[in-house]
C-alpha cells in the first residue's frame, strides 16, 4: 500500500500536540500576575493566528478562482473558510475562558476580540451561503466575492471597533502577548504551539480539500451514471 | 454613462408605479424607530447641549445606533426587493445578454438603491426627531453628510450582495446575514457621528469617522464594479 | 457561422447536453426538435451565452457569444421584460442598452401587432402579448443570429402565421426550438433532433 504523506504529517502533529500540552501544564512556569489561567494563552494566541491565516488563504484562493475558474482554488478557499470558522470559534471560546478570571467577565469589548467576532459572523455567512447557493458554480463564484469582501473589510472593522469606545480606556488590563514575552520557557512553548497549530491547519485544510474534491468527483460519476441509466425518449418522425 | 442613467431610470420609473420598495422601507424604518424610542427617557434628547440633565448623555449615546440600525434593516429589505425585480420574468437575463459592461449594470442598480435609501431617510429621520423629541437644530445640518456617506456604503454592499443572493435558497435570509457584518463600519460610523452631534452639537475629533466611511465606500464601490460580473453570471 | 465543438453542459448531477458538435451555416434557419428535457433550451442558452459550457465551446464567427452580444438576439421562455414599465418604455430601455435608435420602436410594435398597446404596462399583458413584445425586444437591434426557444408557444394562429415573416431576413441565421414538427418543417431549412442531450 502506498504511504500517504498526510498520515505521516498527522502522526507528527499528534506527537507535537501531546508534547505541547505536557509543556503547557507541567513545564512552563506560572505567570505571576494572572496565575494559572494565563496558560490558556498557549492555545488562544495560536488559534487566533490560524484563524487569520485561514481567512487570508480564503482571500488569495478566491482571487485565484475568479481569475482562473479552476475548481481546485475554490476547494482550497472553501475548506480554508471552514477551518477558519472553527479556529475563530476556538479563539472566542478560549478568550472568554481567559477573560472570566482576568476581566471578571466572559466577554469584554476588547477591540481585537470584537474584530474576531465580526470575522466569525462574516465567514459563518460565507459557509451559510455556500450551503444554500443552489448552483455549484454560482456558489463558488459568489463565495469568492464574499471571501474577498470579508478580508478587505478587516482593517475597517478593526478601526471602527477600536474607535467606537474612543473616550473610554480599553478594559484590557494585560495584553496576553506582552506578558508571555518574558521568560524563555514561555516563549519556546508559545512558538512551539504556533508551529503545531499551523501544522494542524494544514492537515485540516488538506482533509477538507480532499472531501470537496471527492464530492465533485461523486457528482461527476452520478451525472455519467444517470445519463446512461435513463431511458431517453426517442422520437422519430 | 448614458447606459448607467438608462438603467437607473428603469428602476426609478418602475418603482414610481409599483411602489414596492421605498414606501415599504419607510414604513419598516418608522416602525423600528418608533419601537426603539421607547428605550429613551422622555425629554432626554431635548435638554440643551452644554448642560445635559441626568441620563441625557447616555440616552444620546445610544440614539445614533437605534436610528441607524433601524435604517440599515429597512435598507436591506429594500435592496432585496430591488434585486428581485431583475430576477422576476428573468429580466436580469435580458441585461446579461445586452452589450453592457457589468460595472455599468452595478452602477445603474446602485443609483436606484441609493435613491430609495435616501428617500427613506428623508422621511424617517425627521419623523424620528419628532418621536424622540429632538430639536431640529441639534442634528441639522450635520446629519446630511452622514446620510450621504453612510448610505453610499450601505448601497454599495447591498447592491452587490442583493444581486449575489437572488438565486440562493432562503435568499431573504442570506442578504441580511452577509450584509450586516460587512456593513458594520458604516453602521458604527453613522451612529457615532449622529450621537456625537446630539451630545456636543459638533463632530469634533469624531470627524475621523468620515474618512473611515469614505474609505469603506471606495473599497466596496470598487469591489462591486469589479466583481459584479461574477455575481450575475449564470 | 455558428460552430459547436464537443459541447457539454452539466447541471449538478444532470447532464443536459453531451458532447455535441454542430455547424450552422450563415443565412439558414435551423429547427431543433426534441421532447421536453431533451436539452433544447440549454442548447439555445449556451449559444446565447447565458449559460457557460462545462466543456467544449460555442463560437459565432469565431468568437465566443460574450464577445458578440450585439449580433445575438435571444428569446427564451420568459420575455425578459419589466412588468411595471410600458411596452414602449421596455423597448426604449433596451434600445438604449443596445445603442440603437429609439425611433425604431413604434414601427416594431406595429410589426408584432402591439401598435395600440405601446403605453400599457407589461403586467397587464396576456401570455401571447408578452411573447410578442419579447420578440420585438429580440429583433430591436437587428441581430444577425436569432435564437428562439419555443417561439410559437402562447401565440394564437394569426401571430404564429406572421412569425416566419418577422424573423426571416436576408442573411440572418435563425436557430429555433420547437416540439411542433409541421411548423418546424414549414419554416426551417434544416431539422436537428435532440435526444438526451445528443443530436441525431
Amino acid at each position: 500500500m502506498k504511504k500517504d504523506p498526510l498520515q505521516l504529517t498527522q502522526t507528527v502533529l499528534a506527537i507535537g500536540f501531546m508534547a505541547g500540552l505536557v509543556a503547557i501544564f507541567f513545564w512552563v512556569p506560572t505567570e505571576a500576575f494572572q496565575g494559572v489561567s494565563q496558560r490558556i494563552v498557549y492555545l488562544h494566541a495560536p488559534s487566533a493566528w490560524v484563524a487569520y491565516l485561514a481567512f487570508g488563504v480564503v482571500l488569495v484562493c478566491s482571487v485565484a478562482y475568479l481569475k482562473t475558474s479552476e475548481s481546485r482554488w475554490d476547494w482550497v478557499a472553501h475548506a480554508s473558510a471552514k477551518v477558519g470558522v472553527l479556529f475563530t470559534a476556538t479563539t472566542l471560546i478560549t478568550g472568554a475562558m481567559w477573560g472570566k478570571p482576568i476581566w471578571g467577565a466572559f466577554w469584554a469589548w476588547d477591540p481585537r476580540l470584537t474584530l474576531t467576532l465580526v470575522l466569525f459572523l462574516i465567514y459563518l455567512g460565507y459557509l451559510a451561503f455556500r450551503a444554500n447557493a443552489g448552483d455549484e458554480n454560482r456558489g463558488a463564484r459568489i463565495g469568492a466575492v464574499i471571501g474577498i469582501a470579508g478580508f478587505m473589510v478587516v482593517p475597517l472593522v478593526h478601526f471602527s471597533v477600536d474607535w467606537w469606545r474612543g473616550q473610554h480606556p480599553s478594559r484590557t488590563v494585560v495584553r496576553p502577548e506582552a506578558s508571555a514575552a518574558l521568560p524563555q520557557e514561555m516563549l519556546i512553548v508559545l512558538l512551539g504551539m504556533f508551529a503545531v497549530f499551523t501544522l494542524l491547519y494544514l492537515v485540516l485544510l488538506a482533509l477538507g480539500v480532499r472531501v470537496l474534491k471527492l464530492e465533485d468527483e461523486v457528482m461527476e460519476l452520478e451525472a455519467t451514471f444517470l445519463e446512461n441509466a435513463v431511458i431517453t425518449p426517442h422520437i422519430t418522425g | 454613462m448614458r447606459t448607467i442613467l438608462a438603467l437607473a431610470a428603469k428602476d426609478l420609473r418602475g418603482e414610481s408605479r409599483a411602489k414596492q420598495i421605498a414606501p415599504v422601507m419607510v414604513v419598516f424604518a418608522l416602525t423600528l424607530v418608533f419601537l426603539l424610542t421607547f428605550a429613551l427617557p422622555p425629554g432626554a434628547l431635548r435638554a440643551p447641549v452644554p448642560l445635559p440633565k441626568a441620563g441625557a448623555i447616555s440616552a444620546r449615546e445610544i440614539t445614533g445606533l437605534l436610528l441607524w440600525t433601524s435604517i440599515f434593516f429597512a435598507a436591506v429589505i429594500g435592496f432585496g426587493r430591488s434585486a428581485a425585480a431583475d430576477r422576476e420574468g428573468s429580466a436580469g437575463d435580458g441585461l446579461l445578454l445586452a452589450p453592457v459592461d457589468p460595472a455599468a449594470l452595478y452602477a445603474g442598480k446602485l443609483i436606484g438603491n441609493l435613491a430609495f435609501l435616501l428617500a427613506t431617510e428623508l422621511v424617517a429621520i425627521p419623523l424620528f426627531m419628532l418621536f424622540a423629541n429632538i430639536a431640529p437644530g441639534s442634528l441639522l445640518p450635520g446629519i446630511l453628510p452622514v446620510m450621504l456617506v453612510a448610505s453610499l456604503g450601505m448601497a454599495a454592499v447591498g447592491t452587490l450582495f442583493g444581486a449575489a443572493t437572488q438565486y440562493a435558497e432562503a435568499r431573504s435570509l442570506m442578504l441580511p446575514l452577509l450584509a450586516f457584518p460587512l456593513s458594520l463600519p458604516v453602521i458604527l460610523g453613522a451612529s457615532k457621528l449622529t450621537s456625537t452631534l446630539l451630545i456636543e452639537n459638533r463632530f469634533g475629533s469624531e470627524a475621523r469617522w468620515f474618512i473611515l466611511m469614505a474609505v469603506f465606500d471606495v473599497v466596496f464601490l470598487t469591489l462591486g464594479a469589479v466583481t459584479f460580473e461574477f455575481v450575475i453570471e449564470e | 457561422m455558428i460552430v459547436l465543438d464537443g459541447l457539454t453542459k452539466t447541471f449538478g448531477r444532470v447532464r443536459a447536453i453531451t458532447n455535441l458538435s454542430l455547424q450552422i451555416a450563415d443565412g439558414t434557419t435551423v429547427a431543433i426538435l426534441g421532447a421536453n428535457g431533451s436539452g433544447k433550451s440549454t442548447l439555445l442558452k449556451l449559444v446565447a451565452g447565458l449559460v457557460k459550457p462545462t466543456s467544449g465551446s460555442v463560437t459565432l464567427e469565431g468568437s465566443p457569444p460574450a464577445e458578440c452580444k450585439s449580433a445575438i438576439g435571444y428569446l427564451g421562455h420568459e420575455p425578459f421584460l419589466y412588468r411595471y414599465l410600458s411596452a414602449t418604455e421596455n423597448l426604449n430601455f433596451y434600445a438604449d442598452l443596445y445603442r440603437v435608435d429609439r425611433t425604431r420602436v413604434p414601427k416594431l410594435l406595429e410589426d408584432v401587432g402591439l401598435g395600440a398597446k405601446g403605453a400599457s404596462l407589461v403586467r397587464t399583458f396576456s401570455r401571447g402579448e408578452s411573447q410578442r413584445l419579447g420578440l420585438a425586444r429580440t429583433l430591436l437591434h437587428e441581430p444577425r443570429y436569432l435564437l428562439l426557444d419555443e417561439p410559437f408557444s402562447g401565440l394564437d394562429e394569426t401571430s404564429s402565421e406572421r412569425l416566419p415573416g418577422l424573423i426571416a431576413q436576408n442573411g440572418r441565421t435563425v436557430l429555433l426550438s420547437t416540439h411542433d414538427r409541421p411548423r418546424a418543417e414549414q419554416v426551417a431549412d434544416r431539422l436537428i433532433h435532440l435526444t438526451g442531450g445528443r443530436a441525431e
